[in-house]
């Protein structure tokens, strides 16, 4: 083992945190590497430092300040909605916004197509019948800025 | 509101208030001391803490009575004071450990002397203030470690599940940590050792 990998174990050797053998070969490089013996020591004193923090005083005050967060009104609680409450709204809101526009769209052409060839069809079908071989008709799509239109001779004119 | 009603104190039996108040009294202590180490002054560590309870007391149905509760509490300090720090843009956080990215490469970062007020040093109070300032010159990550490791006591293990890493990351990130503390607190052994 390089002296680098012995001081990156040293941590852990300091908080008996190494395996036994790591632990015993940590010791037997500690015996010969004074730099590795100052490392630890700095090491531990540091960890004592730390250790030797007063423990803060909790504030008289505390449990009352809990309660009264638990019992404060809610502020901006749209803003504390849960998450996954967040998301399924905003994906409800998205095939709200997708599906209108398609219903509504589909529905206008489903009405337009009703009035157009049925009602092209059950005038013309009759007039036909009754006289195959005057068979004016003709049928054309218009296309305007406003959408489609059929357009045809009324078959009604044939009887006049 | 919905939120406020559901949490309110009406909607526990007085049995689990007393539960609550019963966690209040026991770890309050504790999850403040681990608050104030992270955040480093009594007004913030005060909000994280009672913060944590809150979170403890929305949950408390799902608390199982007699679950081990700090490493719990641990975490919901560290992830609310993660976030707090989110909240607040305008403190731009560096951790002192990190080198200054510059045109050409990467320079050490400087920073002040601690020992430059040496004279003003006393036991106690100021020694306290200099190794919390230490502390908190730490990143998040390597400061949680530091005080779940020798300030709480934690076995690695322990730290490890806490924080949700791998035991290797904790052993890393503590020697990191040490070794950061130790060059800050230096003048400070230095002293120590002269009386």
């Amino acid at each position: 083992m390089s002296g680098d990998r012995f001081e990156r174990l040293l941590s852990a050797y300091l908080d008996g945190e190494l395996l036994p053998e790591e632990m015993a070969e940590v010791r037997a490089h500690l015996d010969g590497c004074e730099s590795c013996r100052e490392e630890l020591e700095s090491l531990r004193a540091t960890k004592q430092l730390v250790g030797h923090l007063a423990q803060p005083v909790l504030p008289s005050n505390f449990a009352a300040g809990v309660w009264s967060r638990i019992e404060r009104p809610a502020e901006r609680r749209w803003f504390w909605w849960p998450r996954p409450a967040v998301a399924l709204a905003a994906v409800v809101l998205a095939v709200i916004l997708v599906a209108v526009p398609l219903v509504r769209g589909h529905l206008d052409r489903l009405k337009a197509a009703e009035v157009g060839p049925d009602l092209f069809v059950r005038s013309y079908a009759p007039a036909a019948a009754e006289d195959p071989f005057a068979d004016r008709a003709f049928i054309t799509l218009i296309t305007t800025d406003a959408g489609l239109r059929l357009l045809g001779e009324d078959p009604r004119g044939l009887r006049r | 509101m919905a939120q406020s009603r559901e949490h309110g104190r009406d909607s526990y039996t007085p049995d689990e208030v007393a539960r609550f108040e019963a966690l209040v009294t026991r770890h309050g202590r504790h999850v403040y001391a681990i608050a104030y180490r992270m955040a480093g002054n009594e007004a913030d560590a005060k909000d994280l803490a009672q913060e944590a309870f809150v979170r403890v007391w929305r949950a408390l149905r799902r608390i199982e009575p007699g679950a081990a509760l700090e490493g719990w509490f641990h975490r919901i300090v560290t992830n609310l004071y993660i976030d707090s720090l989110r909240r607040r843009p305008k403190v731009r956080l560096q951790s002192l450990d990190e080198p200054v990215p510059t045109g050409t490469g990467e320079i050490p970062r400087e920073r002040a002397d601690p020992a430059v007020d040496v004279e003003q040093t006393v036991l106690g109070s100021t020694m306290d203030r200099r190794v919390q300032d230490a502390l908190l010159d730490l990143s998040e990550d390597l400061r949680m470690v530091v005080v779940l490791a020798d300030i709480e006591g934690h076995a690695y293990e322990e730290i490890a599940s806490m924080m949700g890493v791998p035991i290797g990351t904790v052993k890393s990130r503590l020697h990191r940590a040490r070794r950061a503390l130790r060059d800050r607190l230096a003048p400070i052994r230095q002293e120590l050792r002269q009386r």
